[in-house]
């Protein structure tokens, strides 16, 4: 699993890192750590040219080693897959039929970065998850200010609705006890069912799936089709709950059940969500949400 | 393994969409592989013939994955394994290496990341078999 943590310089996104570090100490993921050294100048700094420069020993840059090292602490230093230990002389392939003996580090078993990007946020998330075929994008919010970033950017919001791959908006207030997980049960993919038992496992929190009917004539229809995952999760040992809504109630039955810590919305190509929640209401659903929000693609 | 044999690979999932979805992908990239939904047929196999590369699921039913790689490497101690999970924890990342498995990859996963780790492990079986 390739996991992008997009921060800023502000609490969230420390508390935003260590959640992705409990995720990673049980997944082993290939972990990105992105900061956006945005060209925007912040209107209480005024219009100098000095704060438009780059700096490496700028701001971001400090708060994103303090966040490297935040993130690398949440493993004890035998287990920790990210540290590279070992220099030594080792055979290297150069080309076919070439080898050189070369003084290297020996790599860690996975992959842990801290990058900066320059340029606007949600345009540089995006490009790099593209980049690394990023399996989930992972990012904080302040939930004081509607769920906003630095210099009041609605970044989760567009970087949610604009991704190729899943996008999990973490809010810190909730602790996850349930998750509530919104299927398409015609189409969803075998990766955002697989996201969920990594997240159930993570918290191990109690699971409910919920299948939408378009109108109620259909719902024994829905229902025979969320058979399928109600025997998948069992197969498992995970006894999900399971509950059909109609579909012109989504907004209120959202609403309401944005209240146990990790909302999950399947919102794949061709799915009944996408169609049904456009940007606009999931901008509203992430900026008003309790809990967390995870959308599945 | 010579240059011109092609490096076998076993795979075990008991979702057959896995299956689908990596057998092409490896055979397309040169190897040769077989595929298991049931850990009891894998389990027969592997006293049958030798697999350079051995790529297991955790969680199944009857024999699980931890303990059909314990099976793997006591035969064969220099097949490389690798793990995939989709219910991936603390205990079973560190139980996989302890068994010496070569890496651990939580689903899900893109195809190139599962390539890159097969990779990986065909040029550590390169390097023992020239040292």
């Amino acid at each position: 699993m390739r996991i992008l943590v997009a921060v800023d310089q502000n609490p969230y996104s420390a508390h935003t890192v260590g959640e992705v570090a409990k995720l990673a100490a049980n997944t082993w993921a290939n972990v990105s750590l992105l900061g956006v050294q945005s060209k925007r100048v912040p209107k209480n700094e005024g219009s100098d040219a000095k704060t438009r420069s780059w700096k490496t020993d700028g701001p971001l840059p400090n708060v994103l080693s303090a966040y490297r090292d935040n993130f690398l602490s949440y493993f004890k230093e035998e287990d920790c897959p990210y540290t590279e230990r070992e220099f030594g002389y080792k055979m290297i392939e150069l080309r076919k039929g070439l080898w050189e003996e070369l003084y290297v580090c020996k790599s860690a078993k996975k992959n842990f970065r801290a990058l900066i990007r320059i340029g606007n946020p949600v345009k540089e998330i995006l490009a790099e998850a593209k980049e690394e075929e990023t399996d989930l994008i992972v990012l904080g919010c302040d939930t004081s200010q509607g769920c906003s970033w630095e210099n009041n950017m609605a970044v989760p919001q567009k970087v949610a609705n604009d991704a190729a791959c899943s996008v999990l908006v973490a809010k810190k207030e909730k602790k996850v006890e349930r998750i509530v997980c919104c299927l398409d049960h015609d189409r969803v993919s075998q990766q955002s069912l697989e996201m969920i038992n990594q997240l159930v496992t993570l918290h191990s929190a109690k699971l409910t799936i919920v299948g939408f009917a378009e109108s109620e004539g259909i719902k024994t229809r829905v229902e025979k089709k969320l058979d399928n995952v109600l025997r998948y999760y069992h197969e498992r040992d995970i006894e999900p709950w399971i509950e059909i809504a109609e579909l012109s109630s989504l907004d209120t039955f959202i609403a309401q059940e944005a209240q146990w810590g990790l909302m999950a919305l399947w919102m794949g190509k061709m799915s009944i969500l996408e169609k049904a929640l456009p940007k606009s209401k999931v901008k509203k659903l992430i900026k008003g949400s309790e809990s967390s929000v995870l959308i599945l693609r | 393994m010579s240059d011109e044999e092609k490096t076998s690979i076993l795979i075990l999932d008991d979702e057959a969409i896995v299956l689908k979805r990596l057998r092409p992908a490896l055979e397309k990239a040169g190897y040769e592989v077989e595929t298991f939904v049931r850990s009891s047929d894998a389990s027969s196999r592997i006293t049958e013939r030798q697999f350079d590369i051995v790529i297991t699921d955790l969680k199944m039913e009857g024999l699980d994955g931890m303990q059909f790689l314990t099976q793997v490497k006591e035969r064969f101690p220099k097949t490389e394994v690798i793990v995939i999970t989709g219910f991936a924890t603390m205990d079973t990342v560190k139980e996989s290496f302890q068994k010496g498995v070569l890496d651990f990859l939580a689903k899900p996963f893109k195809l190139g990341e599962i390539l890159e780790t097969v990779k990986k492990a065909e040029t550590k079986i390169k390097q023992a078999d020239d040292s």
